[in-house]
């Protein structure tokens, strides 16, 4: 039998502060200005790799978010005047490249402003020409991935958010075994959070080798 | 120089009341001590851990000088107790050593100096002050206390949540299995504030306060809390963090309602716990129309089952808990029936006094 534990501490919601900036602070203060409610500039596009960021800006900014992982065919797109803010288009199915490629050619009119994150710079992203060009046209940055030190910074904070205390070299131990991706790292903590609930154990070594090797089902 | 003449007990009595902080091992010698201060006809009792400090003042001291000095709190508490009940007791000050006499019983303990023994600064600035009676304090932690965590790694949930809001105080403590939450009116509207009880404050209080109409006065600082009752006085740190928001995780309605005899459901559990595994002490709850059936195995595969009516139809639910979290909730409260609601078996359940929204407790279940 497991225990299952109460929801004290809910996952914070991803925000410009809780956003570790590393070596983006250009395009931080990039997107910032973007934002801006008299800017101009129709379409902002973010790349980088897995885990840098891109969801965490995208999510953290205001305005409807669509996941083109989840929604390949952007069904959820919305007919919003606001700033639209949808991900990973490189999972787009060939309606959904044009539901988005037609959301482009009606923002100048409508007013309303597209932010779009990719692995891959729009050269080059495998879509439908059209739709690459136009995303190619306005502002793009680059989404540096976190260094291992600041990587090791932002989940000193994150555990810190929680409450937890962590045994000397437990980042240095995540990092060198876990996938070095933000993301993963991130979800590692929170997975090692909850087990340490469930079990009543303190974060020892022994423990983060345990939840490593078996990562607990949530 | 004769510091103090007493009977036994009027000694004992105030020494046992500060001595229970007295941590037996410290990197501080002087902190195995107690203070003892005598002015006029007054005797001060004072220890303390660095986060409590106890105080205990009483009048009456019979001595032919004034002096303070610090001894043994653990020996000194020892020897008075195993002197007989009637023994008149005579602390007597030698150089650097403290004697106590009693009929032909003499001691001859070693001090270390009043000055260097650390007292606590009492925080001045925002206070936020409340009476209420020590029968009434002593309840609300009764109702919460054995919810909190032990040696939890979050250091917050090692503490009991303390809230002033308008009229009211709350008490919520939790170990993320469980939580209990209880709530009490008070005669003073005051500010929202909460702070972080440590669970040896809340230990030590407990202890202390009697089961009586006699008052109790607190006053909350942002870093400190100042408990006066009787010839005591506790004043404690606080654990600095962030308690969790308590009211997301207390669920705001349920599927199915089934109202239980408290002491009928504490006897089967009591006995269906007798046969749980002892690590993780799961045991099965199967309700459905008109009974509630409670079953238990260990790893020797030897079972108990246990079967209540109870007025109750609805789903047919099958449920797993930790026995030691509901014998805590139905050993812990004394009224004749309790309410649990649940949702299903992944979600949290509630346990309610009926007629009393000043109580709950939030039990998450066991996966079976």
């Amino acid at each position: 039998m497991r225990q299952l534990i109460l929801d004290l501490m809910p996952e914070d919601a991803p925000s410009f502060d809780n956003f570790v900036v590393g070596g983006n602070s250009e395009a931080l203060t990039g997107l910032a200005a973007w934002l801006a409610p008299d800017n101009r500039e129709p379409a902002l596009f973010l790349w980088g790799e897995p885990g840098a960021g891109k969801t965490h800006l995208l999510r953290a900014s205001p305005g409807a978010y669509i996941d083109g992982a989840a929604d390949p065919d952007l069904a959820g797109l919305g007919e919003e005047t606001g700033v639209q803010a949808v991900d990973e288009v490189e999972a787009l199915s060939e309606s959904g490249q044009i539901a988005l490629f037609n959301r482009f050619n009606r923002l100048r009119g409508k007013g309303g402003r597209l932010l779009v994150a990719a692995r891959l710079p729009p050269l080059q992203l495998e879509l439908r020409e059209d739709l690459r060009t136009r995303l190619g046209s306005g502002l793009i940055y680059r989404v540096q991935p976190l260094t291992g030190v600041e990587q090791i910074t932002a989940l000193a904070a994150q555990a810190e958010a929680r409450g937890l205390r962590l045994p000397p070299g437990a980042l240095d131990y995540l990092l060198a075994r876990a996938p070095r991706d933000m993301r993963s790292l991130a979800a590692l903590l929170v997975a090692l959070d909850r087990f340490s609930l469930e079990h009543k154990r303190a974060f020892t070594l022994p423990l983060l080798r345990e939840v490593l090797q078996a990562p607990p089902k949530t | 120089m004769l510091l103090i003449k007493t009977p036994r007990d009027s000694l004992l009595a105030p020494l046992q009341s500060v001595s229970g902080i007295v941590e037996k091992r410290h990197t501080l010698p002087i902190l195995s001590n107690v203070l003892l201060e005598k002015k006029d006809d007054r005797l001060t009792l004072l220890a303390t851990d660095i986060e409590i400090q106890i105080t205990t003042i009483n009048d009456g001291a019979a001595g032919d000088g004034d002096g303070a000095i610090t001894v043994a709190a653990r020996k000194l508490q020892d020897i008075l107790r195993s002197l007989p009940e009637s023994a008149e007791v005579s602390l007597i000050l030698d150089d650097k050593r403290l004697q106590v006499r009693a009929g032909k019983s003499k001691f001859s303990l070693q001090t270390l100096p009043a000055e260097d023994f650390p007292r606590m600064a009492l925080s001045e600035g925002d206070l936020k002050k409340f009476t209420v009676t020590q029968k009434q304090f002593r309840h609300l932690l009764a109702q919460t206390q054995y919810s909190m965590a032990t040696q939890d790694v979050r250091y917050y949930l090692n503490g009991l949540l303390l809230l002033v809001d308008g009229k009211e105080l709350r008490a919520v403590a939790t170990d993320g299995h469980r939580l209990a939450y209880a709530s009490m009116p008070l005669d003073a509207e005051l500010a929202r504030q909460d702070l972080i009880l440590p669970r040896k404050t809340v230990l030590e209080l407990s202890r202390l306060l009697a089961d009586s109409d006699e008052p109790l006065s607190v006053e909350m600082a942002p870093n400190q809390i100042r408990f006066q009752f009787g010839h005591t006085n506790l004043v404690s740190k606080l654990i600095d963090g962030k308690f969790p928001d308590y009211e997301r995780v207390i669920p705001p309605s349920f599927k199915n309602l089934v109202s239980l005899n408290r002491s009928a459901l504490l006897q089967s559990m009591v006995r269906a716990a007798i046969l749980t595994n002892e690590k993780f002490r799961g045991v099965r709850l199967v309700l459905a129309d008109g009974s509630l059936k409670i079953m238990a195995a260990n790893a020797e595969q030897e079972e108990a089952q246990e079967e209540l009516e109870v007025t109750y139809q609805g789903d047919p639910l099958d449920v797993g808990f930790n026995v030691g979290y509901l014998l805590d909730v139905l050993n812990n409260t004394s009224v004749e029936n309790v309410e649990w609601g649940f949702n299903d078996a992944n979600s949290s359940s509630l346990l309610m006094i009926p007629g009393n929204d000043r109580f709950k407790y939030v039990v998450m279940p066991m996966r079976i």
